[in-house]
């Protein structure tokens, strides 16, 4: 069972991640760090349950993982570009602002 | 395959398909992108249609079609009538929908995403009540979540909008993982998503004597878990609301017609499910099913007094969908004896009633809120010169509604106070009684500050017009059901192969009718005095500042707990951030120590990026220490 502990821990070190990183990319890797102990998780579950399905998701998720990170980090250049920073709070700020601005 | 099996596949893999389409045909002008649309919609409804024969002509047990999937895991439709039910009335709406859009929608951004979503909602929706397994349920199940947030922050330029698609996905979200759990256990315990192979796993234990009862019945709370949130049930109900955010046809379409009933439909499946297994079905008398009677009985008199207050005559619909919501799982609860008992039918039959006339209120809706260019009722009033066909249609809707005979919801919600008392429930069933007084009030409420009175200055600076044609039609065509509706009980009896022996007549002439109507009369009496004596009172319900009120305008401070729940995560975060900062200070001076120390060594100027590949340098001979430490070289 030591992979569950690992894949425990990375999902502890992605959550503390999640919570205490402003950055955008940090956020991002957080997130990825998480899906990857889930991945993870479920796979080396299933091929000690010895089964194929296992193997056949992880495919799946891989696929579908690779896909969204490209979108994502592509997603990130542009927010880092409009707004010129990549730390979430400041974009909330601004964001904030405007829409107080655009109410008024 | 035979006639029917490839009806059921291409009743939702054509939706699905053709969605993807969409934007290829909107090259070729929007013209033939709307007709390309409607015709899908068309032909998924007759395919839906076709199955209507079958069923009903059928023994009314289910008849599945599957393929081989991902190994060991077949794909697969469930022809039963549950599943029809919900089809035709899914394809049937989207149909109305994609009518009604063109005149709606017309000369918005976007369309074409639009279409797609719309498309893809139909598909999926279809998809989720008509799967054969739990895994496939999940999925669709997942995909309607993401078309209702797509569509709902379709204005994505609105912060509004955006706002309340993101509510909206993750309040259901929370509901989804519930659902998540539950599918895990079963599969766990029966190593199988097929509804069909879960039923037989379950009688064979149960003959057995080794079905496991308590894990079985947590199961199906996590299940009702994840029905709380899709079909907006407290606690989880805010989100619909704020889902009037969207466009008013999708509102109609997602937000009354269908996607919120997937919780219903979820439910219905799982108690016929247990219904097919004794033991089970007894072991979830004591607390599951009194449970989620109760959930529907708050849920309906919470979403009745908050509709009563609100100033937004989307808000009034959206919270009369929360209510008559409550209602159907107030029935579900009160199915003591599964598919044999009245309230399951009771359910199913309220759930193709409201979906008419809320529908009907929301197309209406749309109508008005083009014409005035507001949803703020208290700019409304006096319409019915400006809009009189609306204004006929909208009191179609105001009588179905509340429930007077002889319209769907008369039989619908008498059925379902029939079930509640006939399961023993008393003070479930006098809350519904108050729920039904309170749902006159408000149907009247809004109509008398949308259509009744004076012309409102807003009115007059706004000239409104009557809604065009292709917007009044869809919306006629589901009046005309909503009379209708109701006549046809005992035909949908026969459809759903449920022998309740219930009659038309006796919906007149039961116990529980006199005292309903009674009810509504001083309701109504009351209301009138009120709107002659005092109109102002009317309008400004909820407008004052006492206790009552403000619970009210706060929606019972259900987003404020939320808010405040979210807030202490943040801080939580903030508090940790701290903690790291500090930590990360000590590691960044110690590492610029490290740096400086080498850099005299190696004349290395001291950055952040170096001190973090000094820290990893650290990091990395400790741990080889470490290693060499612990488990010797």
């Amino acid at each position: 069972m030591d992979f569950v502990i690992l894949s425990l821990v990375m999902l502890a070190i992605g959550i503390y991640g999640l919570l205490t990183n402003r950055q955008l990319l940090k956020v991002f890797i957080s997130i990825e760090l998480i899906a990857t102990a889930a991945t993870l998780n479920f796979v080396m579950l299933a091929s000690s349950a010895g089964q194929g399905l296992g193997q056949a998701f992880l495919i799946l998720a891989f696929s579908t993982d690779t896909a969204i990170s490209a979108v994502i980090l592509s997603l990130l250049v542009i927010v880092s570009k409009k707004y010129g920073t990549s730390n979430i709070n400041e974009i909330l700020k601004m964001q904030e602002k405007r829409d107080s601005e655009a109410e008024q | 395959m035979a006639f029917d099996d490839i009806s059921a596949w291409l009743v939702w893999v054509f939706p699905l398909v053709a969605s993807v389409f969409v934007p290829l045909i909107a090259k070729k002008g929007d013209k033939v992108r709307n007709y390309f649309v409607i015709a899908v919609a068309v032909v998924t409804a007759a395919f839906a249609f076709s199955l209507v024969p079958g069923v009903f002509f059928g023994n009314g047990l289910p008849t599945e079609s599957t393929i081989p999937w991902i190994a060991g895991i077949n794909a697969g439709v469930y022809i039963d009538p549950l599943s029809i039910l919900f089809t035709c009335l899914v394809a049937f709406f989207g149909l109305i929908i994609a009518i009604y859009s063109w005149g709606y929608m017309k000369g918005e951004e976007g369309l074409t995403r639009y279409y797609f979503l719309i498309l893809l909602f139909i598909g999926s929706m279809i998809g989720l009540v008509i799967s054969d397994n739990l895994l496939q349920l999940f999925i669709f199940w997942e995909m309607v979540g993401l078309c209702s947030y797509a569509l709902i922050a379709f204005w994505y330029k609105r912060p509004e909008s955006v706002n309340a698609g993101n509510k909206a996905f993750i309040m259901t979200r929370i509901g989804d993982i519930s659902l998540l759990a539950a599918i895990g256990i079963l599969y766990m315990t029966y190593g199988t998503f097929s509804l069909h192979g879960i039923i037989s796993d379950m009688q064979s234990a149960a003959a057995a004597g080794t079905l496991n009862t308590g894990l079985m019945v947590t199961a199906f709370f996590l299940v009702l878990g994840g029905a709380i949130a899709k079909s907006a049930q407290l606690p989880l109900f805010t989100w619909l609301y704020s889902a009037m955010e969207a466009p008013t046809s999708v509102s109609a379409l997602l937000h009354a017609a269908t996607m919120v009933k997937a919780g219903i439909y979820l439910l219905a499946r799982f108690i016929l499910i247990a219904a097919a297994v004794a033991p089970l079905m007894i072991a979830l008398q004591p607390y599951w099913l009194p449970t989620v009677a109760w959930i529907g009985v708050l849920t309906a008199i919470v979403g009745a007094t908050l509709a009563l207050t609100t100033t937004d005559i989307k808000g009034v619909l959206a919270y009369s969908t929360v209510s008559q919501l409550g209602f159907m799982m107030a029935a579900l609860g009160s199915a003591l004896n599964g598919a044999a008992s009245v309230g399951w039918f009771a359910s199913l039959f309220q759930m193709v009633s409201h979906a008419f006339f809320e529908g009907l209120g929301f197309l209406l809706a749309g109508g008005i809120i083009h014409a005035l260019g507001t949803r703020d009722m208290r700019l409304m009033g006096g319409l019915r010169k400006a809009m009189p066909v609306t204004f006929a249609l909208m009191v179609i809707m105001v009588i179905t509604t509340s429930g007077l005979p002889p319209f769907a919801a008369f039989f619908s919600k008498g059925l379902i106070i029939t079930s509640v008392t006939g399961a023993g429930y008393l003070a479930e069933a006098i809350l519904l009684y108050a729920t039904t007084a309170i749902t006159f009030a408000y149907v009247i409420r809004m109509l008398s500050l949308v259509f009744m009175g004076k012309e409102s200055e807003h009115l007059i600076k706004q000239h409104p017009h009557e809604a065009p044609n292709v917007m009044l039609i869809p919306a006629a065509v589901l009046a005309g059901l909503c009379i209708v509706w109701g006549l046809a009980e005992p035909l949908v009896q026969t459809f759903m192969h449920v022998n309740l022996g219930l009659t038309l007549l006796g919906s007149f002439t039961n116990i529980e009718t006199p005292i309903f109507l009674a009810l509504l009369v001083p309701t109504g009496l009351l209301l009138y005095w009120s709107y002659y004596k005092n109109y102002q009172a009317v309008r400004n319900i909820g407008g004052g500042s006492n206790p009552i009120a403000t619970m009210l305008n706060h929606a019972y401070f259900f987003d404020d707990i939320y808010d405040a729940v979210t807030k202490g995560i943040g801080k939580f975060s903030e508090g940790l951030k701290y903690v790291d900062d500090l930590a990360n200070l000590g590691l960044n001076s110690f590492a610029g120590w490290f740096v400086r120390a080498s850099s005299k060594l190696k004349k290395v100027p001291s950055t952040t990026v170096q001190n973090y590949i000094a820290a990893g340098i650290v990091g990395f001979i400790l741990i080889v220490v470490l290693i060499i430490l612990t488990v010797g070289v």
